[in-house]
């Protein structure tokens, strides 16, 4: 039978475990805790809760644009489907996905949901106009040609980019594709647009 | 120790599992890892799982009551099958005392021996009820091993997910023990599979006439047995923790241990 001893002893170990879940939920994320989310991710407080981390979106994902956080996305985020637009941009808004969404049909949990392609911001790309070879005086307008939506980067008249956060959907088309080194662009979760989470 | 068929036969079993989850999406029949798994159009997710989303968002998802529910009825009747036979960890664990020589058990402990793992997989499921951790990531250890393999292959890169596998394999080498120390007293994944096996359709039986332990202190079985089962006086909560090995059924030298199937022998 149960002595006392075991039993409060067992207890303990659940309290010890239960202390440092608790420690380990306070390590804080790295300098990169913002991270930009695949299509019809929910918002923010419920998506690391909803996702299982169990891989199917990266699997399905037809330019295997998703990639997993690391532990520098911190520690609740690891192992989350994300867009790194240095390794792969995300295609959706290029057609190439061919506007099923992949990754929020399989999606078990309802972490990533269908949406409308309209409705759909990942984040906001910015110019270091340091680093652009435009404005560095070479001729170079990659992004601008590479990029698929309307208006968001225009060009002025001597073919100098202008990037306009309000239209830019945060694919990382152009990111992909800016051939200066350091990249002149960085794509961050600014002003995302997340689907909502119907319970 | 020497390899017997039935171990020969386990380590197949779970190789196949792991070549089937690496192979399947490239021809596109069934894509995820046993955290939650899709062929298309019908989805399983593993009841861990379950409970974390449940509690973190504290709402109970419709759309994964049938998926839960057809895993809970095969655990029901097979109880941790899945953990002998399937889970990669589990299995290189075992095999990993032969590299480190430990020691056998000696002595053998009571019925309550084992049990810390219920108020740690409590403490998991508080952690993401409470405060909202919830980290699949950290309590599927065959899930690691999957998405591991799943993620190198299709994009290249070895993640985060080593790290947590490094990490479980260095938290059983500490506990310097005979068996499966994070499969019998840690794994929260493996404890939610124990106490959904209700039924628990097979399992071994110490046949009191046959047994020798009480003339000669054999306890074989025992000593033998991965999960660390006292066998032979366990009752129908100790044998939850059978994996179906088999291993105290092959290695009972009066063949003492018998099959229990449905209650029948």
């Amino acid at each position: 039978m149960i002595t006392r001893r075991e039993f409060v002893k067992v207890l303990a170990g659940g309290a010890a475990v239960l202390g440092v879940l608790k420690l380990v939920s306070l390590i804080p994320s790295g300098a990169r805790g913002d991270i930009v989310r695949p299509p019809g991710a929910v918002d923010k407080e419920y998506f690391n809760a909803l996702c299982v981390r169990c891989g199917i979106c990266l699997e399905v994902c037809p330019t295997k644009a998703i990639v997993l956080a690391g532990f520098e996305d911190g520690i609740a985020a690891v192992d989350t489907p994300k867009i790194d637009a240095l390794i792969e941009p995300c295609e959706f808004f290029r057609g190439r996905c061919e506007e099923v969404m992949l990754c929020s049909k399989f999606c078990p949990t309802g972490a990533l949901q269908p949406v409308d392609k309209e409705k759909v911001k990942l984040g906001t790309v910015e110019l270091n106009p340091d680093r652009c070879l435009a404005y560095m005086g070479k001729e170079c307008v990659v992004c601008d040609e590479m990029c698929p939506v309307t208006d968001a980067i225009t060009l002025t008249r001597d073919l100098k980019p202008v990037f306009h956060g309000d239209k830019c959907v945060g694919c990382g088309t152009c990111i992909n594709a800016c051939p200066a080194d350091p990249k002149a662009l960085t794509l961050t979760s600014k002003g995302a647009k997340r689907a909502k989470w119907l319970r | 120790m020497k390899i017997g068929i039935i171990e020969a036969l386990r380590a197949i079993t779970a190789s196949l599992v792991i070549l089937i989850f690496a192979v399947a999406p490239i021809f596109g029949l069934m894509y995820g890892t046993t955290c939650a798994l899709t062929f298309g159009s019908f989805t399983v997710i593993s009841p861990l799982e379950l409970a974390l989303v449940s509690l973190g968002t504290k709402t109970i998802l419709v759309s994964l009551i049938v998926p839960g529910l057809i895993v809970i009825l095969i655990i029901v009747f097979f109880g941790r099958f899945f953990c002998g036979w399937i889970c990669p960890v589990g299995i290189l664990l075992e095999y990993s005392h032969i590299l480190t020589e430990r020691k056998e058990r000696k002595g053998v402990g009571t019925l309550w021996k084992n049990k810390e793992k219920y108020a740690i997989l409590l403490a998991v499921l508080a952690a993401s009820l409470l405060f909202n951790f919830t980290a699949p990531y950290l309590f599927s250890p065959p899930g690691i091993v999957y998405r591991t393999i799943i993620y190198f292959i299709s994009h290249g890169i070895v993640g985060a997910d080593l790290t947590v596998l490094l990490l479980i394999f260095i938290l059983d080498v500490l506990a310097i023990r005979y068996g499966r120390t994070w499969c019998d007293t840690l794994c929260p994944l493996g404890t939610i599979i124990s106490s959904l096996s209700i039924v628990n359709l097979v399992k071994p039986k110490v046949d009191q006439k046959r047994c020798i332990d009480f003339d000669f202190n054999c306890l074989n079985c025992e000593r033998i047995c991965p999960m660390r089962i006292p066998l032979t006086r366990a009752d129908n909560w100790a044998m939850m923790d059978c994996n179906k090995c088999l291993k105290c059924w092959m290695n009972c030298p009066v063949k003492a241990v018998k099959l229990e199937v449905f209650g029948y022998g």
